[in-house]
């Protein structure tokens, strides 16, 4: 029974994602749907219901916890508890168009009012009656958090689920295997349609990322504003998913080639250099395998993201052609990323100081009017950028300024009597930014409160 | 029992009503029929007092006699819909109508609706002449768009269409072409693309008044346009086809304003009719479709509703996440929303994205030293096959044959990996090089192939079979198989009389312009007539390589036309020509005994001003005594009009 019931999540979850990135007028849509509940109807012959729970990360069904199961759905799970959705209740008399209509309401817009105050009510209303939903019984439990850090909570647990997510997919195509690309574009789906609506919360996500070492974080990092970037100037969602996708293993290559030359502290030598230089055509090769799954684009921008303005670029070239726009994209991105990280080799730059540099090297390294168009929309100061103003403030970055990129919106944090919020442009030069609070160093206090 | 118009007027009517109910019900033999004909018959007689002829009209929802209108009780209403579902527009009743015509009226009338429209219409039911005191109008045809029933609907369109078009009633064509938009609604876009009969009576009728009626087949191929638009489902490949072959003659500026229309008027119009326009319209116009667009949209004023099209691009460019949409049409949307220009417009380009990937391969290919990942690389070049013959990437197929050359001169063994790739470019080229016309691109792709991967047999088919020829497929095929035309000719032997064949060859052979294309040349000239011999001539006048022996052998033995394009031929060149012409000018002429046929030779050289001659004919025209005086005057004649010019 347990593994029936496992099966029947799986084929449940997969129905999710699809009609999350294919709607249900697509043909694969009822391929999934009769698999679903074709598993479904397995589990309920001679049972009247099945509850399936969830319970903190995991799926739970009666005394059985679906432990390795649960890892991998992590996204989806997030993506449930977020609608609210901790017990489902499927009855015996479930109609496959119950179902169908029952995966279209959780994919829907959970931001209704109608739904957010009562999905369980909202899906009767939709013709689903034996599927029911709810929260778990937490008789006792105190919710001490306030409403803004429960959501800041399920952005970092969106954050975090992804990134497990990601690691999976770039594990597995390190390890030669095969690549189940469903749920890594559920994942970047669900950052994506995050974004959409609360951008800043996931930009800010990333800028305090930056300072976790961790091996994908930087990939996840580039893909996430690479999606935003791509998202502000105008691309469809498919576009901008497909880039998303593209930006998580733009460096594959270099993590292929070797862990132990990135980590080593003093040069490297001309053989190593050669290596790492390579890393973008190795990144391809590797990628190739993967088209069907995950498409070309991928292997445009591994190979891509390397290639100059001036030419003068790595891979050289025998047939050379024009770098695609998500290439550039990434490009931008990962350098933007790379140069706020501490790494082995470097410590990490202000973002007053990253802007210099690549305003300095546009010419040279990238398209001009693309990285004008990237700080516009990014600003010079990242949100959630911890800053010192004039008069001994400090602050932290909660919105870019479209008119002006070097004055965003802040919020003042100290001293205590100065708290509020501010627009720095409106201040016509009376308030301006002086200089960047490590956030490892002299600002760890000032973390929390971002 | 009645006694005025009012009362008469209204049995008569209730009478109808009941014998036209059982004309429906019941055979024309049937006694209750005969009964309610009966009935009618004296309802009817006593009307004539007043109102003769008695004209019964039918609009929509009513009846009116003389002025009167009938509607509003059921006796009425069940009967206007019955007469006007069978498009009647007036029945005239004529004093001395008999129970026999009545049985007519009521037993025609009584056919279903669809029958009717099946057999032409009420006109056509009752024009034979067998009723004289009774005369049907038929409904005008425009009145059917309006009818509000949309039932069988399709069958009927059918049926107009076909009797319409069969007949060549222009009016009733043209009053559908000028009512179109109202039809056209009524048709379901799903039917249309299913039902076999549906879309050809479509197509005749569009057919009918692209040839007739060029401005009114613009308007309804638009507003069929318009109507396809509304459609919300999902249309597969062949479905998209046939419903896009309505459309091919219209052009980009119909179909932009088509588009203009449903983004300013059609408050309906999103994402899923943006994206089916796009697959009608077809690729190669949507860049001008987008431009002039952009800048309708542009020019528009706040009070012509500016902020109404904003709205409604913003609602389209939001909503148009789950739905693909081609990029040049989301840049316009884009451009428009941000006020931006649309060559400002960053764009994601799907093409590119094929594109660089195949580039990528090539540089993968390059770099690759394992025979294993390298077969791999050429499979994944050759998956893009379709798509690089399709897109005519002739710029591609360049860069894939150098990087067969190099890696193969770099390393022999990898000849045998890379001859699948390049056996299907060598077919490609060879099969390309045929196509009328003769794309230009391929010109340095096929100075590339030294081998051929068609086959003798292949040009032999395209040339004699196909009546493909084209200088560079003769070029191509002489290159690749030199010294082995003996098949050739034997093919040439055969197609002897195929004279626009040979005259078309003789052209490309022309151009080829080579020893192997002079001595087919030579070839046609031995074994074909006359109009082939002097096109044979011709034809080397221009090349740049001649046979002495050859053009000497006309000049002496063949007749004077052929003579004279051989004469040109030898023209050019001055040593040839001299000995020529004294082949032609210096023979023996005791007592004048050639002078026939010399003078037959100055005309010759009169003919093409072969002024080299003259030397010649200034010796001729010096000639003393009688027997030579033809030919003095002749060859004086002759030098006088070249000395005159």
């Amino acid at each position: 029974m347990p593994n029936n019931i496992e099966n029947a999540l799986r084929d449940l979850i997969s129905l999710l994602q699809v009609i999350k990135l294919y709607t249900a007028m697509h043909p694969r849509f009822n391929k999934f749907l009769d698999k679903a509940y074709e598993s479904l109807r397995g589990v309920l012959i001679n049972r009247q219901e099945v509850i399936i729970g969830i319970v903190g990360d995991e799926f739970v069904f009666e005394k059985e916890i679906f432990f390795e199961f649960s890892k991998t759905a992590k996204s989806t799970i997030s993506y449930l508890k977020a609608r609210g959705v901790e017990k489902i209740i499927f009855s015996g008399a479930l109609q496959k168009e119950e179902l169908a209509k029952f995966v279209g309401f959780l994919a829907g817009d959970s931001d209704k009012e109608e739904v957010k105050k009562n999905p369980q009510e909202a899906l009767y209303l939709s013709g689903v009656r034996n599927i029911t939903l709810g929260k778990l019984n937490s008789a006792g439990a105190v919710d001490s958090l306030s409403v803004a850090a429960n959501k800041s909570i399920s952005y970092l647990s969106l954050y975090e689920s992804s990134l497990d997510q990601v690691t999976d997919s770039l594990d597995g195509v390190l390890g030669e295997q095969d690549l189940n690309y469903l749920p890594l574009r559920f994942a970047i789906n669900n950052i994506a349609e995050n974004m959409a609506v609360k951008y800043n919360e996931i930009l800010k996500l990333i800028t305090l990322k930056r300072y976790d070492t961790g091996t994908f974080i930087h990939l996840l990092n580039v893909s996430i504003l690479s999606m935003y970037f791509s998202t502000k100037l105008g691309f469809s969602k498919e576009d901008v998913l497909d880039i998303g996708t593209a930006a998580l293993f733009h460096d594959i290559g270099k993590i292929y080639i070797s862990r132990k030359i990135i980590k080593k502290t003093d040069k490297l030598t001309e053989d190593e250099f050669k290596n790492m230089r390579s890393h973008s055509l190795l990144g391809a090769r590797l990628l190739l395998k993967h088209t069907e799954t995950l498409g070309v684009l991928p292997l445009i921008v591994a190979f891509e993201h390397h290639m100059r303005q001036d030419a003068k670029s790595y891979p050289k070239l025998s047939f050379s052609c024009i770098p695609h726009i998500a290439s550039i994209i990434v490009s931008i991105c990962d350098v933007y990323d790379a140069l706020a990280q501490r790494r082995s080799y470097k410590a990490d730059y202000p973002p007053n100081v990253i802007y210099d540099l690549i305003n300095k090297e546009k010419e040279r390294f990238f398209q001009p009017q693309m990285v004008s168009k990237f700080f516009s929309i990014m600003g010079v100061w990242p949100v959630g950028s911890v800053v010192t103003l004039n008069g001994g403030r400090v602050a932290i970055v909660r919105e870019q300024n479209e008119n002006d990129i070097f004055l965003p919106k802040v919020e003042i944090m100290y001293p205590p009597s100065r708290k509020g919020h501010m627009d720095l442009h409106q201040s016509q030069g009376e308030d301006r930014i002086e200089s960047f609070v490590n956030p490892l160093r002299q600002g760890k206090g000032y973390l929390s409160m971002v | 029992m009645p006694i005025n118009k009012e009362e008469l007027l209204a049995e008569f009517l209730k009478s109808f009503k009941i014998a036209v109910n059982g004309a429906l019900l019941y055979t024309k033999s049937h006694p209750f029929f005969m009964r309610y004909i009966e009935d009618l018959k004296r309802k009817i007689d006593p009307l004539f007092d007043f109102l003769n002829p008695l004209k019964v009209v039918i609009t929509p929802n009513s009846l009116v006699i003389d002025d009167k209108t009938f509607s509003k009780t059921s006796w009425y209403d069940e009967l206007v819909k019955i007469l006007h579902r069978r498009k009647i527009k007036s029945i005239e009743f004529k004093r001395g109508i008999t129970g026999q015509e009545l049985v007519v009226l009521l037993d025609r009338i009584s056919l279903p609706p669809l029958e009717i429209l099946k057999q032409g219409g009420v006109d056509r039911i009752f024009s034979r002449n067998d009723n004289t005191h009774f005369t049907i109008e038929e409904l005008d045809y425009s009145s059917l768009l309006i009818d509000k029933e949309g039932e069988g609907f399709n069958e009927a369109w059918f049926s107009l269409v076909e009797s319409s078009i069969n007949h060549n009633e222009t009016r009733k064509i043209n009053e559908f072409a000028d009512n179109f938009q109202i039809i056209v609604a009524k048709i379901k876009i799903n039917d249309l693309v299913t039902d076999e009969r549906l879309r050809k009576s479509m197509s005749d009728f569009m057919n009918y008044l692209k040839v007739n009626q060029k401005e009114k087949f613009n308007k309804c191929c638009q507003e069929l346009l318009e109507s396809a638009l509304k459609y919300r489902g999902e249309l597969d490949e062949a479905q998209l086809l046939s419903l896009q072959s309505f459309f091919i003659g219209l052009d980009e500026k119909d179909l932009a304003n088509v588009l203009w229309n449903k983004l300013s008027l059609d408050d309906d119009f999103g994402p899923v009719g943006l994206r089916l326009f796009s697959q009608l319209a077809g690729k190669d116009k949507h860049k001008t479709i987008v431009s002039t667009v952009f800048d309708k949209a542009r020019d528009i004023s706040p009070a012509s509703g500016a902020s109404r099209i904003k709205e409604k691009i913003e609602k389209l460019f939001s909503a148009s996440d789950n739905i693909h949409i081609p990029e040049i049409y989301q840049n316009m949307l884009s451009a428009l929303r941000e006020n931006s220009s649309l060559e400002d417009k960053i764009a994601f380009d799907r093409d590119q994205v094929d594109r660089n990937y195949r580039f990528i391969l090539l540089n993968l290919i390059i770099e690759e030293k394992d025979d294993g990942a390298l077969s791999m690389l050429l499979e994944k070049v050759m998956e893009d096959w379709d798509t690089i013959i399709a897109n005519r990437d002739f710029e591609y197929l360049k860069n894939l044959i150098e990087v067969s050359r190099r890696k193969t001169s770099e390393n022999p063994d990898c000849r045998r990996i890379f001859k699948k790739i390049d056996d299907r470019i060598g077919s490609f080229l060879e099969a390309a090089v045929f196509e009328q016309p003769f794309n230009q691109s391929i010109k340095p792709l096929i100075e590339s192939i030294e081998k051929s991967s068609a086959g003798y047999d292949f040009y032999l088919e395209k040339i004699f079979n196909d009546k493909k020829v084209n200088q560079q497929a003769l070029s191509l095929f002489f290159r690749l198989f030199p010294g082995d035309l003996e098949r050739f000719r034997n093919k040439l032997e055969q197609n002897r009389a195929d004279i626009d064949l040979l005259v078309n060859m003789i052209e490309d052979l022309k151009h080829v312009d080579s020893l192997v294309s002079l001595d087919v040349l030579k070839y046609l000239f031995y074994s074909c007539n006359e109009y082939i011999k002097i096109e044979a001539l011709r034809a080397m006048q221009e090349c740049s390589n001649f046979d002495k022996e050859f053009l000497f052998s006309i000049i002496t033995r063949e007749n004077n036309a052929l003579k004279k394009e051989a004469l040109q031929v030898i023209m050019r060149d001055q040593e040839m020509l001299k000995e020529a012409l004294q082949m032609l000018f210096d023979i023996p002429n005791s007592f004048g005994r050639s002078n026939g046929v010399i003078i037959e030779r100055i005309s010759l050289v009169e003919e093409i001003e072969l002024k080299e001659a003259s030397a010649f004919l200034a010796g001729f025209s010096r000639k003393m005594f009688f027997w030579n005086r033809a030919l003095r005057l002749k060859a004086r004649e002759v030098l006088r009009k070249w000395n005159a010019e």
